[in-house]
């Protein structure tokens, strides 16, 4: 007999949304158990699903809740590919990654930890790991306007990385990849989770100017997960990775040579219990080709012509139903 | 600066590993969707998974079949998502769970060109249908400030993304069965 597809979409789009009661969750094991096509369909149901998220990630409508775009800036994202999705790698200290566990959930929360278009603003430090919160430092960097042609993500302005190196850098290994950095203090949400799983994403727009061909380069954004206690007076960058309960990078992949197309790279952390700040960069990355040594490069790199927009970072507590709600989210 | 995963093993391996997972993401997050059903948990057991493979990739034999590999750490740590979740009435059983993640293996290679079909499908929505199925996917709560917006009740809106998504779905099979959506 030919499964009802309306009835099993409706289980799985239920089973997706958290919605599913006792006994429909049941209906659906029994399909899925006892028939093939069920079971197709529904593999079918789930990439139709990955397929949308990434459609709806990978397009310019990061405010999508806006009535119409601007139809310039859906051309100039047309470059978008649907599945250039990148991957989110976790490195970091594993153990501590691995000390929290799974909660189950029948309601998510989010909230908006940072929305940065460089419209506004102090422009960027050029000091490194910036030691408080709610200010960009890192490499040196500009804030401008369009440049040689090339025109911000949103908005009227972005970020342009200069160099790969900061004011009075003395980390001894040579750089080739230019970071803005940003802390951010998450006390107030994760006191509201109440040992509910927090989740944090974070991405970003890329784009760089006409590049040599030789020369490749690679969008990325971090999450460091930091102790609340930490202090990061002082620091670097490796002594934060040595700081950090866990961290996750996610790369746009090589960035394209055409000025028209911005690139996302995005990732996504659970956040380690004992977290109390997040600490966000944005990077661009010189990619060494194969066969070539990033060693014979220089101690510091200049970038041409490399641009970042719309940082976004939110957060999620996965919750159950009943539980509190967030506090309202800052904006900086 | 200094590169962000300088610390645990040699480079060279970071840079296989990182290669060989980024090409692979799309399908192992698919699988972990074809046993789970829910993104956000793919996307949270894939993250552990990761780590778990990065622990092992010493193991990994170059020129072997990375998805393959892969894939046994993703579905040990479903299963382990699936245990510690025991008390969710979402959890399937562990004989449905070895069912789907056999079956998902040898489906995975449909996914691709389902994707493709989806690209081709979603284009052809209305703008209004394609904006809200954006904002649903971009935001969890955005339904509702649509909703507030629109003067509408957020039941009707979500009632209207289940329609699209089944229509999608519908146009996504016949494109792949060679008829015309």
């Amino acid at each position: 007999m030919k499964p009802d597809r309306r009835r099993l979409h409706h289980l799985f789009c239920a089973h997706g949304d958290g919605s599913i009661s006792p006994e429909e969750h049941a209906e659906l094991q029994d399909s899925l158990r006892n028939d093939a096509e069920a079971r197709r369909l529904w593999f079918l149901h789930q990439d139709v699903d990955a397929g949308l998220q990434e459609l709806a990630t990978n397009s310019p409508l990061a405010d999508a809740v806006a009535p119409s775009p601007h139809p310039e800036t859906a051309r100039r994202f047309a470059g978008s590919h649907l599945m250039t999705a990148a991957a989110a790698l976790v490195l970091g200290f594993f153990s501590a990654s691995f000390g929290f566990g799974f909660a189950g959930r029948s309601l998510d929360r989010t909230a908006t930890l940072l929305h940065e278009g460089f419209e506004s603003g102090p422009a960027p430090l050029a000091t490194g790991v910036p030691p408080t919160p709610d200010q960009w430092s890192g490499d040196y960097s500009e804030i401008v306007r369009q440049f040689d042609g090339l025109r911000p993500g949103e908005g009227l302005r972005m970020a342009r990385l200069l160099r790969s190196d900061y004011e009075g850098r003395i980390e001894p290994r040579p750089s080739r990849q230019g970071d803005l950095m940003r802390l951010i203090d998450v006390r107030p949400y994760l006191s509201e989770a109440k040992g509910a799983d927090v989740v944090m994403t974070l991405s970003a727009l890329f784009n760089a100017g006409p590049l040599p061909n030789s020369e490749h380069y690679n969008g990325m954004v971090t999450i460091y997960a930091l102790g609340a206690e930490t202090d990061l007076r002082g620091a670097t960058e490796d002594s934060v990775k040595k700081d950090a309960l866990a961290f996750s990078v996610g790369f746009s992949g090589e960035t394209d040579r055409d000025p028209e197309t911005w690139q996302t790279a995005s990732t996504r952390l659970l956040l380690p219990p004992g977290a109390g700040k997040v600490m966000v960069k944005v990077s661009f990355c010189r990619m060494p080709l194969g066969g070539q040594s990033a060693s014979s490069w220089p101690a510091a790199h200049a970038f041409t012509g490399h641009f970042v927009d719309e940082v976004r970072a939110s957060i999620r507590i996965r919750e159950s139903a009943g539980h509190a709600s967030l506090p309202s989210p800052s904006r900086p | 600066m200094s590169d962000p995963s300088s610390t645990e093993p040699p480079p060279e391996r970071q840079a296989e590993f990182v290669a060989a997972l980024t090409a692979s993401y799309g399908k192992l997050h698919g699988y972990l969707m074809g046993i789970l059903g829910r993104r956000h948990d793919a996307e949270d057991v894939l993250q552990r998974a990761s780590v778990r493979m990065w622990q092992k990739f010493g193991d990994f034999a170059p020129g072997t079949n990375f998805v393959a590999w892969a894939s046994t750490f993703c579905f040990y740590e479903a299963k382990n998502f699936l245990r510690l979740t025991a008390r969710s009435p979402l959890r399937f059983d562990d004989d449905l769970l070895a069912t789907l993640a056999g079956e998902r293996l040898e489906d995975l290679p449909l996914r691709e060109r389902r994707l493709d079909a989806l690209e081709a499908c979603f284009a052809k929505l209305e703008p209004p249908d394609q904006t809200l199925i954006r904002a649903a996917y971009l935001d969890d709560d955005a339904i509702n400030t649509v909703a507030t917006r629109m003067d509408r009740a957020p039941q009707t809106l979500y009632n209207r993304l289940y329609q699209l998504r089944r229509r999608l779905a519908d146009c996504v099979q016949r494109q792949l069965s060679g008829g015309i959506s």
